[in-house]
């Protein structure tokens, strides 16, 4: 598979999650307009990602959205199951714990964005390294049998 | 090849061991120079035999200086009477100079004592004596004849005294034929001749030198120092002819008159031959009919003077060569031309010359075109002159020695000049004319032409070298590897190479002039064949293996020679080679080790041999390539690994991506663990 094809891949597929997120919402506007507005307060730092996400690929906001749903999920789940869903809504709309969750899963994926692509570079300048070690020993191996300097 | 060789060896000269002594005979006093009869050919030194009581000259000669050998050999074992004797000829090894050297031993003689010196001193020469001298002087020249040996170099200062008598014609092997001739005494047909070119093959220019020297002994008087050059003294003489000027100024008795009278004669046809000179001294031919100047009165102007003969019109057309194209396309000359004694068909060509429109528009065309039409002309009506072309006229038998002389001047625009008249077979114009200096006989032409077809300039095997060392067999070769040695064979350019080689290893480079020395005696008619290596022109045309396919060609006709010295000099240039353009370092390694090996034997055929399978210069040379191709790539991607910014935003965009996928699995997980 070209680069360009696995680029625009990976850029549909960064998308994915917002979408997902979209029909999510639009699925509990539906059901509940306290859950509605539980929800859209919740995904609050994925919309302001989407917004500051200068990068290519999209990658903060679909971490960022990713991580944002994660804490949002399990309350989701808790309304979806409970007899009201306006009652539950309101309560964990009202509940201080629900925001730390949510907005703290947030900035978990916001941490693990600024962390995990660098941890990456040292791991990715390990292996060139070696490759470069192992080309130039193949190199002054043919300079030496047949005298070759080319730089 | 066996013919070639018989040529070789006919060449030898006789070599003398023992330094500064002929045949171990004759002992040069190097220490006792005669300055007065070297000039720059050659210089002159006293000699002594065995016994040291006899005194001889020693001619030392220059190796630049080529020697005419065939005259030099045939005098020495045939002396002519009255002339100063060759005794005996040889290599030597002069010590001085540290160099082999031709030397000729000549009986000595009284250097003050010349016809010149006399005259000088105001002595009276009696007609007796003048007709005692043109006898000696006659019959020198009949037997020189005889051998086929003209140009003399005749004058008073060539002419032996004793006592007041004739003594001997001095030895004129020392110079070039008539190279040292004053114009006075050089006779009508060779005056405009550059002085390396003024060789005939006739006596018609001896005898008006004869005649010259025998008019200035009975008169002693130089009527052409009252001129103010020579040129003014050549255009009298020619306007008047030089019989009716010289004769003009002083009276001589009835039967001397008749001597100079056909003896002076510009026309070299009617000139008298040797046999009309014997008949005078027997006494006939003693009368000469008068003549005066006023003659002929045919006048042609051109540039400011009056011209009524056409020996003098020929001279000032050659000499103002210019004006003279323009000249010629005047009419007028064609109406004084058919007032003058020539033959129809001349005419009829003079003609043809005028009245020829130019079949160019362009101007430089038509300057040749002209050129071409006034050296036909010139020898239509100087039909017995030299070649003439725009500043250079030549005798043609004297085309070798001029080529030679052009060299080593470093003349080349006249030397393409001198290639162009051979080329042109310019001498045609003088075929039926064969007292003329530019008549040569069909089979000179024949040997000159084919020698210039060869030609190729740039060539070392057919350049302008070969073509002088073709024309001129006897030259030694003047490679400066060889400077020292004087080498007239291949035999002998191998021992002297040797030498070279021994003294000068790192240096040992064949140059031009032996490849074209050997290319001459082996008469090789084209270039030099890459057999070594060939397929390699990186190797074929290094200057290693260019020298040992000269020395592997020339040892193929001289196996006897030992090379040994060659071969470790040529060995150095190989390794040097290999060191520079082998590639594969194990090859090289090989390769050179065995050089080494091979060359303290100095066995040149196993040089030969171990270059004959060039299998294994093809591998490295594709291996290298291959080597290359791979080297570049990895070169490529070791530039694009270090490439750290693009490496950085690689490894960055794939944490960005792997992020990513990592939250989004975390998500999966999730959603799936709180639905169950």
């Amino acid at each position: 598979m070209s680069k360009e094809n696995i680029d625009k891949n990976f850029k549909f597929a960064s998308s994915l999650i917002k979408v997902i997120a979209v029909v999510i919402a639009l699925m509990v506007l539906v059901i509940s307009r306290y859950a509605f507005i539980f929800f859209t307060a919740a995904m609050l730092p994925t919309v302001f990602a989407i917004f500051l996400d200068k990068n290519s690929h999209r990658c903060l906001s679909a971490t960022i959205c990713s991580f944002n749903l994660i804490g949002v999920m399990p309350y989701l789940i808790r309304m979806w199951e409970s007899t009201s869903v306006d009652y539950v809504a309101k309560q964990i709309l009202a509940d201080v714990g629900t925001w730390m969750v949510i907005y703290g899963a947030a900035f978990i994926g916001q941490l693990l964005y600024a962390s995990m692509p660098l941890l990456i570079v040292k791991l990715y300048s390990a292996k060139i390294n070696l490759k470069i070690a192992k080309y130039e020993k193949k190199y002054k191996a043919l300079h030496d049998e047949w005298g070759i300097d080319l730089k | 090849m066996e013919n070639r060789k018989e040529q070789s060896i006919n060449l030898q000269l006789p070599k003398s061991q023992t330094e500064d002594t002929v045949m171990n005979i004759f002992k040069i006093h190097l220490n006792e120079e005669i300055v007065e009869l070297g000039n720059e050919f050659c210089k002159y030194y006293y000699a002594t035999d065995e016994s040291e009581e006899d005194e001889f000259f020693a001619i030392v000669f220059e190796n630049s200086f080529i020697p005419r050998i065939d005259v030099i050999d045939s005098l020495a074992k045939t002396p002519v009477p009255g002339l100063n004797n060759i005794i005996a000829y040889s290599v030597v090894p002069i010590s001085t100079v540290k160099e082999e050297r031709l030397v000729v031993i000549v009986n000595s003689y009284n250097i003050n004592s010349t016809l010149a010196s006399e005259l000088q001193e105001g002595m009276t020469i009696t007609l007796q004596t003048v007709e005692d001298m043109v006898s000696a002087i006659n019959n020198i020249l009949i037997d020189l004849k005889d051998k086929r040996i003209f140009c003399c170099n005749i004058n008073p200062s060539s002419i032996l005294m004793k006592d007041g008598e004739f003594y001997a014609l001095r030895e004129f092997i020392d110079t070039y034929p008539n190279f040292h001739q004053k114009d006075q005494y050089l006779a009508p047909e060779l005056i405009e001749c550059h002085k390396a070119a003024r060789y005939v093959k006739n006596p018609a220019s001896d005898i008006y030198a004869l005649g010259v020297s025998m008019f200035e002994a009975y008169t002693n008087k130089q009527y052409w120092n009252d001129h103010l050059t020579i040129y003014d003294y050549n255009h009298v003489r020619f306007e008047n002819s030089t019989n009716k000027y010289l004769l003009s100024k002083v009276k001589v008795p009835e039967r001397f008159k008749a001597f100079l009278k056909w003896t002076l004669h510009d026309d070299a046809d009617v000139r008298w031959k040797n046999l009309n000179i014997k008949e005078w001294v027997g006494g006939k031919n003693n009368k000469s009919t008068h003549e005066s100047f006023a003659d002929t009165k045919n006048i042609i102007g051109f540039k400011d003077h009056n011209y009524s003969k056409l020996k003098s019109l020929a001279y000032a057309l050659y000499n103002n060569w210019n004006d003279s194209l323009k000249f010629i396309r005047d009419t007028k000359l064609l109406k004084w031309a058919s007032r003058e004694q020539l033959s129809t068909d001349s005419l009829e060509a003079i003609k043809q010359i005028v009245n020829k429109k130019s079949e160019s528009s362009f101007v430089v065309a038509d300057t040749i075109g002209s050129s071409i039409k006034l050296s036909k002309l010139l020898s239509l009506i100087d039909y017995n002159g030299p070649i003439r072309q725009e500043g250079l006229a030549l005798s043609a038998s004297s085309i070798p020695y001029i080529i030679y002389y052009l060299l080593m001047d470093n003349n080349k625009a006249t030397i393409e000049k001198v290639i162009q008249i051979i080329k042109d077979e310019s001498w045609e114009f003088y075929c039926n004319n064969i007292n003329a200096s530019g008549h040569i006989s069909r089979a000179d032409a024949d040997k000159f032409l084919a020698y210039t077809n060869i030609f190729q300039s740039g060539s070392a095997a057919r350049g302008i070298e070969r073509l002088v060392y073709s024309l001129n067999p006897r030259l030694a070769c003047q490679s400066k590897l060889v400077r020292g040695k004087y080498v007239t064979s291949i035999h002998e350019l191998l021992v002297a190479l040797d030498n070279y080689a021994e003294k000068y290893p790192q240096n040992f480079t064949i140059d031009r002039h032996i490849i074209a020395f050997a290319a001459a005696k082996l008469d090789i008619k084209e270039d030099f064949r890459a057999t070594i290596l060939s397929n390699f022109p990186k190797f074929s045309d290094h200057p290693a293996i260019r020298g040992l396919n000269v020395i592997h060609l020339l040892h193929q006709y001289e196996p006897n020679v030992e090379v040994s010295n060659i071969c470790k000099a040529i060995s150095l240039d190989l390794k040097q080679m290999f060191e520079d353009h082998l590639h594969n370092a194990e090859f090289k390694k090989l390769t050179i080790s065995k050089i080494e090996e091979i060359s303290t034997e100095g066995d040149l055929n196993q040089i030969i041999h171990m270059l004959s399978d060039q299998q294994q210069f093809i591998d490295d040379y594709n291996g290298y390539y291959e080597a290359c191709h791979q080297a570049k790539i990895i070169e490529n991607k070791i530039k694009l690994l270090t490439n750290q910014e693009h490496i950085f935003n690689n490894a960055l965009s794939l944490g960005q991506k792997t992020t990513v996928l990592l939250s989004y699995v975390l998500c999966f997980i999730v959603t799936v663990a709180v639905i169950i």
